[in-house]
């Protein structure tokens, strides 16, 4: 039997005598779209941050594809294929597109310049573009700072980033928050254009229950550090999602 | 999965603000601009005040008082793009000469005492990485205390002497026949330097690594940069220069003094602010703080040609100062950027 | 999430409050830096050292005080020891102190007056017979005096009443004289006082000083070769900007020269230092007119004597002895030690050093 993509295994979280995770077990396959809910202080984020090599877990495992992975640092998770989209985006806002899409993992040169890493400017333009074209939205300018976008517009710039760089998982951390209706709508939109390559698995922590349901297809519930459901989209109902999430069920 | 033509419902949602239709005003009124327009009046001035200003040999001049300031405030506009600073570099410079010249005292040959110099600037440089990375000091704090600590050394080590140095005349006071013109190489040592820190900046990754760190340190901590060890290789970048500089102003002047480079970071701070740097980081560019110090240089030769007094010319040049900080403070809050962040 | 470290407040809103910050606290810190460093090394021979102003009367005063030093104790409050000058007369001090087996206790007041009051309170607890007192403030003179129980005091340079029962300090106007004469005399003999600029390498941050001197070294040329035309005189501020003074000198040296593009004759005086003449010659010499430029300046300091002995554009110092300071203020802190009257004040005899006197005076 095939592995997994990812496979969450009786993963805790302590700081201290704060049980941030509780023995979360869970698993991910290739081209879901999965929703993550919860309260405030569920454990959402944290659990996240420890699949994303910013935390690390007290206790249990990560594997991706059958491998157990322990990820040091960030730059472990994106080496492994994983992608995040952090609540505040971590985009640079002076600089443009290519740039941000490219933060960290520049294109250089080889040969002699190698060592000065030396940026090969109009290569990564170019894949810029190309990336953008294959978006459902549209950026009217594509070297300005993306400070000059809207809300909405830099989201989709930060998960197209992860969209472009992701092998295997895209964690999308409270995408819609920040956003009113229609930005909202453009950036799941954006979401469910990434799922149909069917390569990656996606994990979406958001707090708009309607988002959850037009996007996913399963959604896992936390509640005070705990997973207390892991259900079909089509199995369930908001309601009853609540009510797991309040511990009414 | 690719999309031709109009966008789908919904992707109506993230068009938002475009820069067409932006008004001929903002592209062209930039600060660069601004920058250039000021040097060109400056020097439009003072080409009337006195009727030497234009001559060849006394722009070669300014450029020559330029070159101490404008070594030293190079990597310092790396480092001040990636939200760190260096206030120390006077004292390194102090420090490194008076090495230089006990050195020389002592009987050694330029050659040891040359190296030393450097390694007195290197030393400076590792006190300052060391706190600012391993201690985890702030920049500034960590910086000033150097400055401090450093010039006491420096005047322990020069028991406080003015001290003479002969027969070093050569990275100071030579000068090259180019196309007639008899540029000094201290001005071409200065070109080399710029033209360095320019590319480092503007062309590599590490330049870009250092803007994002500036501009955005979780995003690019998150991105896998590596926040210390680009630190720490501006601080080299910076022990380099200083030491360069110190070995330039000692062949210039032919001695060291206790107050030798004293004052020297509140000038290369003004130019790089002036210069469009920010206290905040992530902004600021070479070609910027060449025209900024220039404008500085030229107002200090346009004002002792003219004959004013020297009251007046500190006057003008701490206006300065406030007024670029004010600018830069004035455009932080407006959260408007330059339209580029790398020329 | 773990916060990078320097960069404090990742946020955009975060970004501007440290920048905010840093910015004042950038801002305040070098103003202070900045308005400290005038007040370092701000008088390159402002403190004359008292040179034997009667040969006579300095040789029997070490003797006497030989004697009557041991065990006696005594304070210093220096002007600033940061300044090379000042740390000569310093060093002075404690070599005669030692010689006459006086108990000296010292405090550095580092130019500031605060420091100097700091300097006295620490003094006041050491039960001392007498002061020797070089802050350089006088209108803060009266209560230095009073924090450190107004013992009699020498004082050096400054007047520091009431305590000052004797005054030792450089003739700061006598030395400007003398300077003036010495470059007349080489302007008259070599050139029939025919010269195309006279510039004085000033620093008017000291006035009273700076008046007495730069003044002095006029009148005193003037005295030889004529008034001097005012578009032929040059006043630098060694202190524009930055107390780098040799620096500064270089810079505007440089300009001027510049604007003297058919110079033939340049004089240059240097009432404040022996660094900021060296650096005008250096600029001379880097724009090639090394041969055009001649060179007086006070203070004699170790690092110029062998240029005045083989420099054959440097006329002469004029030498202040800081060094024969200790031999001069140390008797006289002794006999008010033990009550005796002393003069009222002793000037130093300043002489002008140039190549025919050198090596009698500071032989090699």
């Amino acid at each position: 039997m095939e592995h997994p993509l990812l496979s969450v295994q009786h993963v805790s979280k302590n700081y201290g005598a704060v049980e941030a995770l509780k023995d979360v077990s869970f698993a991910l396959t290739r081209g879901e779209v999965v929703g993550l809910v919860g309260d405030n202080g569920a454990g959402k984020s944290t659990l996240v941050k420890c699949i994303a090599g910013v935390l690390r877990p007290s206790d249990g495992e990560i594997h991706l594809e059958g491998t157990r992975h322990e990820f040091a640092t960030p730059a472990d998770a994106l080496a492994a294929g994983v992608e995040t989209v952090y609540q505040d985006l971590a985009l640079v806002e002076m600089f443009d597109l290519t740039a941000n899409l490219f933060l960290g993992r520049e294109l250089i040169r080889s040969g002699w310049l190698a060592p000065f890493g030396l940026l090969r400017k109009r290569e990564m333009e170019v894949a810029a573009r190309n990336a953008v074209a294959q978006l459902p939205a549209r950026f009217p300018d594509l070297d300005a700072p993306i400070d000059t976008m809207s809300g909405g517009q830099r989201q989709v710039v930060a998960i197209s980033k992860a969209a472009f760089w992701g092998r295997r998982l895209l964690l999308l951390d409270e995408p819609t928050a920040a956003l009113g209706v229609q930005e909202s709508a453009g950036v799941l939109e954006m979401v469910s254009h990434t799922a149909t390559r069917g390569d990656m698995a996606i994990l979406v922590i958001a707090h708009n229950l309607e988002h959850i349901f037009s996007v996913c297809t399963r959604v896992l519930v936390l509640r005070r550090g705990s997973l207390v459901a892991d259900v079909k989209v089509g199995e369930t109902t908001p309601e009853d999602i609540v009510g797991y999430i309040t511990g009414a069920r | 999965m690719s999309r031709e033509g109009g966008a789908p419902a919904g992707s109506d949602a993230v068009r938002g603000a475009s820069l067409k239709g932006t008004p001929w005003r903002d592209i062209v009124l930039t600060p660069t601009t601004a920058r250039i327009a000021a040097l060109i009046a400056v020097c439009v001035f003072f080409s009337i005040a006195s009727p030497f200003f234009l001559k060849s040999s006394n722009l070669l001049n300014v450029m020559v008082n330029t070159v101490v300031v404008g070594i030293v405030a190079a990597p310092l506009t790396l480092l001040l793009v990636a939200r760190q600073v260096d206030l120390s570099v006077g004292s390194g410079v102090a420090l490194a000469a008076t090495t230089l010249a006990v050195v020389l005292e002592m009987g050694y040959g330029m050659g040891v005492a040359v190296a030393a110099a450097m390694g007195a600037a290197m030393l400076v440089v590792v006190v300052n990485a060391i706190a600012i990375t391993k201690f985890r000091v702030n920049s500034i704090i960590a910086t000033l205390g150097t400055l401090v600590a450093f010039r006491g050394l420096a005047k322990l080590e020069g028991s406080g002497r003015n001290i003479r140095v002969d027969h070093f005349d050569f990275l100071g006071r030579t000068r090259i026949n180019i196309l007639g013109l008899e540029v000094p190489l201290a001005v071409l040592i200065l070109l080399a330097v710029l033209a360095f820190f320019w590319f480092l900046m503007s062309q590599t990754r590490y330049g870009r690594h250092m803007y994002g760190m500036g501009a955005n340190p979780k995003a690019a901590l998150l991105a896998g940069i590596k926040l210390e060890r680009n630190v720490v290789i501006g601080f080299l970048l910076t022990g380099l220069a200083v030491g360069l500089a110190a070995l330039i102003s000692v062949s210039q002047i032919g001695a060291v003094a206790p107050t030798t480079g004293q004052g020297l970071e509140l000038l290369a701070i003004t130019g790089i602010i002036l210069g469009g740097a920010s206290l905040g980081g992530g902004r600021g560019t070479i070609p910027g703080i060449i025209v900024a110090i220039l404008i500085l240089a030229v107002l200090d030769n346009g004002l002792t040609l003219a004959r004013v007094t020297s009251f007046w010319q500190e006057v003008v040049r701490g206006g300065i100062l406030i007024g670029a900080v004010a600018l830069d403070q004035a455009r932080l809050a407006r959260g408007k950027p330059d339209v580029r962040f790398e020329l | 999430m773990s916060e990078p470290r320097f960069g404090i407040g990742a946020r955009h809103d975060g970004h501007a409050r440290f920048a905010r910050w840093s910015t004042l606290v950038a801002m305040l810190a070098l103003v202070a830096g900045a308005c400290a460093s005038p007040a370092t090394s701000a008088s390159p021979a402002a403190s004359a050292a008292p040179a034997p102003s009667t040969p006579a009367a300095s040789e029997a005063a070490p003797s006497e005080s030989a004697a009557s030093g041991a065990g006696v104790r005594i304070g210093y409050i220096s002007g600033g020891d940061s300044d090379p000058f000042v740390l000569l007369v310093t060093n002075g001090i404690r070599a005669a102190a030692t010689k006459a087996g006086v108990e000296l206790s010292e405090c550095d007041s580092d130019f500031a007056a605060e420091k100097a009051l700091a300097c006295a309170r620490t003094l006041e607890s050491q039960q001392l017979a007498s002061m020797i007192n070089w802050q350089f403030y006088p209108d803060s003179a009266a209560e230095i005096c009073e924090a450190y129980g107004n013992l009699p005091t020498v004082a050096i340079d400054t007047p520091e009443r009431p305590c000052q029962k004797t005054f030792v300090g450089a003739n700061n106007r006598e030395a400007g004289l003398i300077s003036g004469k010495g470059l007349g005399d080489f302007a008259k003999s070599k050139f029939d006082c025919v010269y195309d600029a006279y510039i004085s390498l000033d620093f008017p941050v000291i006035a009273e000083i700076n008046a007495a001197r730069a003044g002095g070294s006029k009148e005193g040329f003037e005295g030889v070769c004529g008034a001097v035309p005012k578009d032929k005189y040059f006043s630098v501020d060694t202190f524009q900007g930055s107390p780098d003074q040799n620096e500064n000198s270089r810079r505007q040296v440089t300009d001027i020269l510049t604007t003297l593009p058919d110079a033939k004759t340049i004089l240059v005086i240097a009432p404040n230092s022996d660094g900021s003449a060296l650096a005008a010659l250096a600029a001379a010499d880097v724009a090639g007119r090394k041969e055009q430029m001649w060179v007086v300046s006070h203070g004699a300091d170790p690092s110029v004597r062998d240029t005045i002995r083989n420099e054959p554009q440097w006329v002469g110092s004029v030498a202040y002895f800081p060094e024969r300071y200790g031999d001069l203020v140390i008797p006289l802190a002794i006999s008010l030690a033990n009550g005796d009257t002393v003069p009222e004040q002793s000037l130093v005899t300043h002489i002008f050093i140039d190549k025919t006197n050198i090596d009698e005076f500071y032989p090699e």
